[in-house]
């Protein structure tokens, strides 16, 4: 079936703000879970319908959907626990009615049997899982961080984010999640972690990629240089008659391997000319290799 | 959780919890201390509650008879559930 939620709604795209509210209220009414508590496949629908009428019932999200601007999946909402989980799951929980029965229990028979005994039964659920986001730096996810989060009822989290995890990357932590019920284990905690990029460092796999202004003089004679590293300073030796553009290569200085080990960084030179220098201008005006000498030869002979 | 935290959770204000309360949707200690704690269950009742009444357009007395026959289908469910495994287990024997 199409996800595009007029689709699902079964409307025009013409469909006035009205029509849409009664399309919504009529298959919602039909598929809501609660209201079919025995039908697993109202959950799926009732999501459906819910995240169609999430982009069509508001005007401005709708017109969004219509120029392209979101999908039809852009506004998933995180699972929701039905009140249906709780109730058909539960024997004795403070909502349980015998209403429906009572008149039955009279009898000396087997189900008055059972209903007499059902009092008392108890039951276990495991707690939900707890999804989270979590912005990192970008030195924090190469090197390893310990975090503490606390959470908006209270739970503090305190964990270590490993060294070397990526963007989009989700750790779990073991029974950190919403409680259980009757005695049952908690969920756990999903978290997924977002890489903020950083200003001059560049992710490609397990390697790093920097680009590193260079001095005329350091270009053409040759030089050591400092360079910084996620871990920090090390000293780099620049070969005599460097280019902008040559690469070099840190061994060992990129992002930490889960199985051990690191990638390399590879650090791009870029010749930076002094600005205004009239003594550099008098040089090469006077010098006559210099002005014969044309890079673009090659590029000449091709087009 | 407590009442504040319920309410935040469902975007709901807390006279509109009193209201639900009273009406006896939801079922809290009345001590009417704030650390009145609800938990999981609750907060899903009370969602229930919203999509009746926000967005299916539910009156107030039409709640309290959807809440009230849910409450007893869930009862004859489980109860059906117990017939169903009992005599599966006779017939074991």
């Amino acid at each position: 079936m199409s996800d595009n939620p007029y689709d699902v709604l079964a409307i025009k795209r013409d469909a006035s703000a009205e029509e849409i509210q009664r399309a919504f209220r009529k298959l919602a009414k039909k598929h809501h879970p609660d209201l079919n508590p025995g039908d697993p496949r109202a959950a799926e629908a009732f999501k459906r319908i819910s995240g169609a009428y999430d982009i069509l019932g508001d005007p401005e999200k709708r017109a969004r959907f219509d120029r392209g601007e979101i999908d039809a999946s852009g506004t998933e909402k995180p699972p929701h626990r039905f009140y249906r989980d709780f109730a058909d799951a539960s024997d004795g929980h403070p909502y349980a009615s015998a209403a429906g029965f009572e008149d039955m229990t009279g009898t000396d028979d087997l189900l008055s049997e059972l209903l007499r005994r059902r009092t008392g039964t108890s039951f276990r659920m495991r707690g939900a899982d707890r999804h989270l986001r979590l912005p990192i730096d970008f030195l924090e996810a190469v090197n390893g961080t310990i975090k503490h989060v606390v959470l908006p009822d209270g739970t503090a989290l305190d964990f270590v984010v490993p060294a070397g995890v990526s963007d989009g990357q989700i750790l779990g932590l073991a029974g950190k999640g919403e409680p259980g019920l009757g005695g049952a284990p908690p969920g756990d905690a999903l978290v997924q972690l977002e890489v903020r990029p950083h200003r001059r460092f560049r992710r490609e796999g397990d390697d790093i990629r920097l680009d590193l202004p260079i001095s005329l003089t350091e270009a053409v004679l040759g030089g050591r240089v400092e360079v910084p590293t996620p871990t920090g300073r090390v000293t780099m030796s620049i070969p005599k008659g460097s280019n902008t553009g040559k690469v070099l290569r840190l061994r060992g200085k990129g992002m930490p391997r889960p199985q051990g080990g690191h990638g390399d960084m590879y650090v791009t030179l870029q010749v930076v000319l002094p600005e205004n220098d009239p003594d550099l201008e008098t040089f090469v005006t006077h010098w006559q290799r210099g002005l014969a000498h044309n890079p673009r030869r090659d590029l000449e002979r091709e087009a | 959780m407590t009442r504040e935290e319920f309410c935040s959770r469902l975007g709901i204000r807390s006279a509109t919890l009193q209201l639900w309360t009273s009406e006896g949707w939801l079922l809290l200690d009345d001590t009417g201390s704030s650390s009145a704690s609800l938990s999981e269950i609750d907060l899903a009742r009370g969602q229930l509650i919203r999509h009746l009444g926000d967005e299916f357009g539910v009156n107030a007395e039409g709640i309290g008879i959807i809440l009230d026959l849910l409450d007893q289908v869930h009862g004859l469910r489980s109860v059906l559930r117990e017939v169903l495994q009992s005599s599966a287990a006779r017939a074991e024997r």
